[in-house]
């Protein structure tokens, strides 16, 4: 497999001295291509393992490899898109894109070409002389969205990318997300609360659960793209997750499709 | 509209003084060698700067101000950056610093002049003192202090140090750092006449002493006035220029 996670264990001390255990005995493969949901509560360690995947953080044991290799350090072949977006406000659009091209030895006007492109896709062209402060939160999800493509990375993690936005612009972000990634084919582990978004773009949700952190339930999502939240198989999908939540409202629930 | 109510309560506040010191010279029966009335000030400066006394001194002081001022806010910055940076050399240094920083800069002036005799260098010692530490610690803490976000982002792309210094860190503090060089900015300028009354031949902190020595109290509240002034439109001056910087970083909802 592409990610092994096996046996992760991360352990914090907290103030008053109490052991917390943010991820007990984690084990999870995923494929090359592959779009995962972690799917869960606050506190669960959905965004702890996403930090330790990506580099972050470390594991207190157990083990992840990526493509066979053990995770140690953040790299730009794995790139993260945070909640706030994390924008350079002291660059320009453009420049807050070509900030990962920097590093690499490409030329001033290439760098140039590679922002505009992304930019296009991410549908901002004739936005790169702009600054972030002048963008609304969705078109700062966007920046932020192209400046990670555009250092080619193999892997998305996406921390509640959508969590601030409103429900209207996170939708029509989870449709142009589901484009862009199917284009550019790259594996994304995408954290979220929110499991209508989980079954809109995953290939499969993985339910974790808090205190300790793990893993509760995986569920493969088989259903056609695009996906539409009212379409039957979706709805039903959501009942699946909702009983995992919530076991003692079953006999509450008023019909079943 | 806004500017203009403004300007009409500058121009209140400032006739209400006015008014406030004309009626303690015109009712108290103080002798106009001990309080000269406002207008006597106004002619001592017009007077002042007529013969060119008053333009020679602003000269000077602007002068030792910019230049304390500058290195002040230049180093500071820059250790700023390198003690935040390297957070066991701040743990170390802190104590020292927070011992240091009450000691008033003019305490030091007995040592200055020792070392430094008189001249220009006593007074630009004494507003670099001024300036240095509230920079100095601004700096460091924010940096400290720095979102983590943007040290996730530098380490995902590859931003290694110590160009992440100059490429993440000084920019993502920079609206901190500018807000401590408005702070450095008062006290500096308040220092400034104390350290030009011992050492110096020029200066405003000088015409102040000269006029205490000739019992000229006229010229006395003419050099005040003007350092009042001065540091005013200083102050003006750089809360202009922060509040662009604020906007610039989009950290304020003013436009």
């Amino acid at each position: 497999m592409y990610i092994e996670i096996e046996h992760a264990r991360k352990t914090f001390l907290k103030q008053n001295g109490e052991v917390f255990r943010a991820l007990e005995d984690v084990t999870l493969s995923i494929d090359r291509g592959e779009f995962v949901c972690l799917l869960g509560a606050s506190g669960c360690g959905k965004s702890t393992l996403l930090n330790i995947l990506a580099g972050f953080e470390s594991l207190t044991s157990g083990s992840i490899r990526i493509d066979g290799k053990p995770v140690r350090n953040p790299k730009q072949e794995y790139v993260m898109i945070f909640q706030q977006y994390g924008l350079l406000p002291w660059r320009s659009v453009r420049k807050n894109v070509e900030l990962g091209l920097e590093t690499k030895k490409i030329s001033r006007a290439e760098r140039s070409k590679i922002a505009e492109e992304y930019l296009e896709l991410v549908g901002l062209s004739g936005f790169a002389e702009q600054y972030p402060r002048n963008l609304s939160g969705g078109q700062q999800q966007r920046v932020a969205i192209a400046r990670a493509l555009a250092v080619k990375p193999e892997i998305l993690f996406m921390d509640e990318p959508f969590g601030a936005l409103d429900p209207i612009t996170r939708c029509r972000l989870q449709m142009d997300l589901q484009q862009i990634v199917r284009n550019e084919t790259h594996t994304v582990i995408f954290v979220t609360h929110d499991i209508d978004e989980a079954i809109c773009l995953a290939d499969r949700i993985v339910l974790m659960e808090a205190n300790p952190g793990r893993i509760k339930n995986i569920f493969p999502v088989k259903l056609n793209r695009p996906r539409y939240r009212s379409s039957p198989d979706f709805i039903l999908m959501r009942q699946r997750i909702l009983r995992e939540f919530f076991p003692e409202n079953d006999s509450k629930i008023e019909y079943f499709i | 509209m806004k500017a203009l109510k403004q300007l009409w309560t500058i121009l209140v506040s400032v006739a209400l003084l006015l008014a406030v010191w004309e009626g303690i010279v015109c009712f108290a029966g103080i002798s106009p060698a001990l309080l000269p009335s406002p207008f006597e000030v106004m002619k001592a400066i017009a007077e002042l700067s007529r013969n060119g006394i008053l333009k020679q001194n602003i000269l000077a002081s602007l002068w030792r101000f910019a230049v304390g001022y500058t290195l002040a806010i230049s180093s500071g910055t820059l250790l700023g950056i390198i003690i935040g940076w390297y957070k066991p050399l701040f743990d170390y240094l802190n104590p020292v610093l927070q011992f240091l920083r009450p000691i008033a800069p003019v305490a030091w002036m007995p040592f200055i002049v020792l070392f430094w005799g008189i001249g220009d260098l006593p007074a630009i010692v004494i507003i670099f003192i001024a300036g240095f530490f509230p920079v100095l610690l601004t700096t460091a803490r924010s940096v400290i202090n720095l979102e983590p976000v943007y040290l996730k982002i530098a380490a995902n792309y590859g931003v290694k140090s110590p160009s992440v210094l100059w490429k993440i860190v000084f920019p993502a503090v920079f609206p901190q750092i500018a807000n401590s060089f408005h702070i450095a900015l008062g006290s500096a300028w308040i220092f400034l006449v104390s350290g030009e009354m011992v050492g110096t031949q020029s200066g405003l902190g000088y015409m102040i002493v000269d006029a205490r020595n000739n019992m000229r109290s006229d010229h006395l509240l003419a050099a005040m006035v003007v350092v009042g002034a001065i540091g005013l439109i200083l102050d003006l001056l750089i809360a202009r220029a922060e509040l662009s910087i604020l906007k610039f970083w989009g950290q304020t909802d003013v436009h």
